[in-house]
């Protein structure tokens, strides 16, 4: 008799396969292209200018566009909640998707806002994007303590119809900076428009940042059974549903900005419900200290949460060792 | 050595349908499964250097998704709410959207067990490896995944060993 289960999975893939339509490889050399003309330019230029280093891109399209049409701040335009005009930046942004350092500005009709961040070093991709009608004048800077800013100055002109996404890269030199974005919106009236940004981390600075972490733990000890090391964006749980009975103990530190909370208890396969011991976790660029909880398991194995406050999300990476002692 | 282009076109479209089942979304599979392609683009000189290269790709892939996956967590009723964007093309019929939507309801690692298995034909032991868990585990797993697909789908589960 064939296995229904089976010959679903195989109907599935066989109905799915001729649906799918790969976007292609141009997009991907293109995004090559970018990214290495981004991290070499970033960190020679001081003063970027606007035509040749600001990339506009469309989520969801194979296809980069022009630079989108002027617009021209109006009274008549639409007015927007504030539930709303975050959305529509957020969803432009990916933010439920891919959760990053950055921050969305609703309140656009009272004038210059700025918004600083302070942020591990290395070098970023800045996307910004507005919603609405009007257009903002950026000024992104970015530097360490005690070492001239780079200044990245371009106009975000707000759409509706189009989620514009323009990108800016820059460099934070050293353990630790500060980015700062500052917008001088040019709207009619409030409710009109919401500007958002996010900064992405290249991808080698975030695995050497890992590393960072992972070192600042130390070797593996005898009694090693596995190991972690990411940024932290919300709470995680590691679970080990098998594991021989016996103490264990699961030693983090945290490279960034925030605390973290550690805690660890019994596996349940999902929220735990009383952990056994807590620990907090107080994260820093440059002089993490490590936090340590115990638990002795039964046969029914362990697991270990670790979650993020605000300041640490999306900014702090943090590195934890499980081990028998 | 295959080149980038082949080795994209020849398996784009499978693992976009593993990842697919595992996320039951076709926009999600998408959008890993080209950033593990641009991925291996970057370093394409060395990955096409490895005895299979489709492999890497498929662990990027899937790294991709169980990340994603967990640092969404917070962001799903977030998701809910937002009206999405689903890319216009066919789909699968509804007997194979009522199974996507069933996987849905496994915990992760059950479901990841069983398309792994099931779609990407990989052996139990590999997936004991990719996991960090005993070949008994993954089978533990995938015994219930099954039953709980068979319920879900009204099906008599028939016996289906794991490979």
């Amino acid at each position: 008799m064939t296995d229904q289960i089976e010959k679903l999975f195989a109907d599935l893939r066989a109905e799915t396969l001729p649906a799918v339509r790969p976007p292609g490889t141009e997009p991907l050399r293109r995004a090559v292209r970018r990214r290495r003309a981004a991290l070499s330019g970033a960190a020679a230029v001081l003063v970027l200018g606007v035509a040749g280093l600001v990339a506009v891109m469309r989520p969801s399209s194979p296809q980069p566009v022009a630079a989108p049409p002027v617009s021209t701040p109006s009274a008549q335009a639409p007015v927007y909640s504030d539930e709303t005009l975050r959305a529509r930046v957020s969803e432009s942004l990916k933010l439920a998707e891919q959760p990053l350092p950055g921050v969305i500005i609703t309140d656009t009709g009272s004038g210059p806002k700025e918004t600083p961040r302070a942020l591990l070093g290395g070098a970023y991709e800045i996307r910004m994007t507005c919603y609405g009608s009007g257009s903002m004048n950026v000024t992104v800077s970015s530097g360490a303590v005690g070492t001239e800013p780079q200044v990245v100055v371009t106009p975000v002109v707000c759409d509706t119809t189009q989620t514009t996404v323009l990108t800016v890269p820059v460099v934070l030199a050293g353990t630790s900076g500060t980015l700062l974005v500052r917008i001088e919106p040019d709207v009619a009236g409030p409710g009109q428009a919401a500007f958002g940004w996010t900064a992405q981390l290249a991808e080698a600075d975030e695995t050497r940042w890992e590393q960072a972490a992972k070192n600042a733990l130390g070797g593996k000890a005898s009694g090693f059974k596995q190991r972690t090391s990411e940024f932290v964006t919300d709470g995680v749980s590691y679970g080990r549903p098998t594991i021989e009975p016996g103490r264990y103990r699961v030693r983090a530190v945290c490279l960034g900005f925030g605390t973290v909370r550690l805690a660890i208890g019994p596996d349940v396969g999902g929220e735990m419900p009383t952990p056994t011991d807590e620990a907090t976790v107080t994260c820093s660029p440059d002089a993490p200290r490590t936090a340590t909880v115990t638990y002795t398991a039964s046969s029914k194995g362990l697991s270990y949460d670790v979650d993020p406050d605000g300041e640490a999300r999306n900014r702090s990476v943090l590195a934890a060792v499980l081990e028998s002692y | 050595m295959p080149s980038f282009d082949e080795v994209y076109a020849a398996h784009y479209a499978d693992l976009t349908v593993q990842l697919y089942a595992y996320f039951g979304d076709r926009q999600e599979a998408h959008d890993v499964v080209q950033e593990a392609f641009y991925r291996a683009l970057v370093r394409w000189k060395s990955v096409a250097e490895y005895d299979d290269p489709v492999a890497w790709v498929r662990r990027v892939a899937w790294n991709l998704a169980v990340s994603r996956w967990r640092r969404a967590r917070t962001a799903l009723s977030f998701v809910r709410r937002q009206p999405r964007i689903e890319p216009q093309s066919d789909g699968p019929g509804p007997e194979r959207v009522a199974l996507v939507a069933a996987l849905g309801t496994l915990p992760d690692r059950h479901r990841r067990a069983m398309v792994l298995h099931y779609m990407a034909d990989m052996p139990v032991a590999e997936i004991a490896q990719r996991e960090g868990v005993a070949t008994g585990t993954v089978k533990s797993w995938l015994s219930r995944g099954r039953a709980a697909l068979a319920a879900e789908l009204n099906l008599s589960d028939t016996a289906g060993g794991a490979r």
